[in-house]
């Protein structure tokens, strides 16, 4: 079962404009240790299409190329739950631009941190399709949850639970990762519906 | 609601065609003031009989049918008030239309059995829609009469001044993104609510609420690639006429 795992096929897709950028990531590629096959469409239109024959899919994108086109990217994003979108970061690109992608490859990354970065994106793809519905918040998450939905500031839920305000952040961050949901009257009627608070 | 279709949109193609593949598209028609039956007409000859830049049509047509998600069609000052004229029309649509219909459902699906989580969706669903209300009234009382006023400048009745200090750089920064609650919205009665007895309306206020979001993506589509650049452009001939 490992060794099938080791083994298993990388489906990546590189949409680089570029075609040094294209050629040299491929060119790496080709000399990792990687079993792979990998497309080159010409733009993220084609990504969806291809999605629906190999949903494993993991799409290295220039970001240029989802700056202007962010509600079409989210679209995507969100109608093909089992990609996994790396960045090719060869300039600097605003932090929440950045932060909308699974993972980063950058020009200084060498060829082995390249490889390790897909294969643990290979993971998290797979992972996704096995656990998206097992998706159970942990006590701590559940507790963050209640505090919100009664009400409270993340400050406040960090004086609360003793904890800083950023690691109450990264708590809401998987909280809707895990549920879906991303307001906080949307987290109030999801803890209700789950019998968490009364109304 | 956007429908994927590959059927090629050029001055040629037979509008009923359009419609068989892409029902959807009949908005955008009775928005552009085009209406049933449509016999035979192409596409230019149907521009031609409504005053629409065909350029400007088959772009929109292209976001209805998932084909393209930008517009990058060559506009001219001349298409300002067909494109207010539509936007106008898919405002209404909003607000007398989508609006009533999933206030209806929501109110069905609280009626089959009066529970405390569909009193909160409607809430939710109310506050959401308060948002999307003060965006669609925003552009109605400001950014609408503002471009009527550039265009009746340009159109040359004197260099009145236009302006009152307004330009379309706020209403950029006033487009903001409302699209969160949304999706939640669509989340809760997918994956959480639990059931009772609700199954027919729950499906309906589901297929209303996607149709919504899609022709509410469309609609900024529309504004943020066609009415904004445009009035720019605009306000900067206007304005250099003026001074």
């Amino acid at each position: 079962m490992l060794k099938e795992k080791a083994n298993k096929t990388l489906h990546i897709a590189i949409v680089e404009p570029s075609v040094i950028l294209r050629e040299g990531l491929c060119s790496v590629l080709s000399k990792s240790h990687l079993r792979y096959d990998v497309i080159l469409p010409a733009d993220l239109d084609e990504i969806s299409q291809l999605y629906h024959r190999r949903p494993h899919l993991l799409v290295m994108v220039n970001p240029i190329l989802v700056v202007n086109r962010l509600r079409y990217f989210m679209t995507i994003k969100s109608a093909c739950p089992e990609i996994a979108w790396i960045a090719i970061q060869y300039m600097y690109f605003d932090q929440q631009l950045m932060e909308l992608f699974n993972e980063i490859i950058t020009l200084h990354d060498s060829p082995e941190i390249i490889a390790g970065k897909l294969k643990r994106m290979q993971e998290y793809v797979e992972g996704r399709s096995a656990s998206e519905h097992t998706n159970a918040l942990s006590d701590r998450e559940t507790q963050v949850l209640l505090h919100l939905a009664s009400g409270k500031s993340n400050k406040e839920i960090a004086d609360i639970l003793n904890i800083s305000i950023n690691t109450v952040i990264t708590h809401r961050k998987n909280i809707s990762q895990k549920t879906g949901i991303r307001t906080v009257s949307g987290l109030t009627i999801y803890a209700i519906s789950q019998g968490l608070i009364k109304p | 609601m956007f429908h994927f279709c590959h059927i090629k949109v050029t001055p040629e193609t037979k509008v009923a065609e359009l419609v068989l593949e892409n029902p959807y598209l009949s908005l955008m028609f009775e928005h552009f003031g085009i209406g049933f039956p449509l016999k035979e007409k192409t596409v230019a000859q149907l521009c031609a009989e409504h005053n629409i830049n065909p350029e400007l049509f088959i772009s929109l047509a292209k976001l209805f049918s998932g084909t393209s998600h930008e517009v990058t069609c060559n506009l001219t000052f001349e298409d300002i008030p067909v494109i207010l004229q539509y936007l106008k029309k898919d405002h209404q649509y909003f607000t007398d239309e989508i609006y009533p219909q999933i206030l209806q459902l929501i109110g069905q699906m609280k009626g089959s059995a009066n529970q405390e989580e569909i009193i909160l969706i409607e809430k939710f669903f109310n506050e959401y829609f308060g948002e999307v209300l003060e965006h669609l009234n925003y552009e109605n009382q400001i950014v609408f009469p503002y471009v009527t006023e550039l265009y009746a400048a340009l159109e040359g009745e004197g260099n009145r001044l236009v302006s009152k200090g307004y330009s379309v750089e706020e209403y950029k920064d006033h487009h903001d993104d409302i699209e969160e609650k949304l999706s939640d919205l669509k989340n809760l009665l997918i994956r959480y609510l639990p059931a009772r007895d609700d199954q027919s309306s729950r499906r309906r206020l589901l297929t209303h609420l996607f149709e919504l979001e899609s022709d509410l993506a469309i609609h900024s589509q529309i504004e943020d690639h066609v009415l904004i650049p445009l009035v720019g452009q605009l306000e900067a001939y206007v304005k250099g006429k003026s001074k």
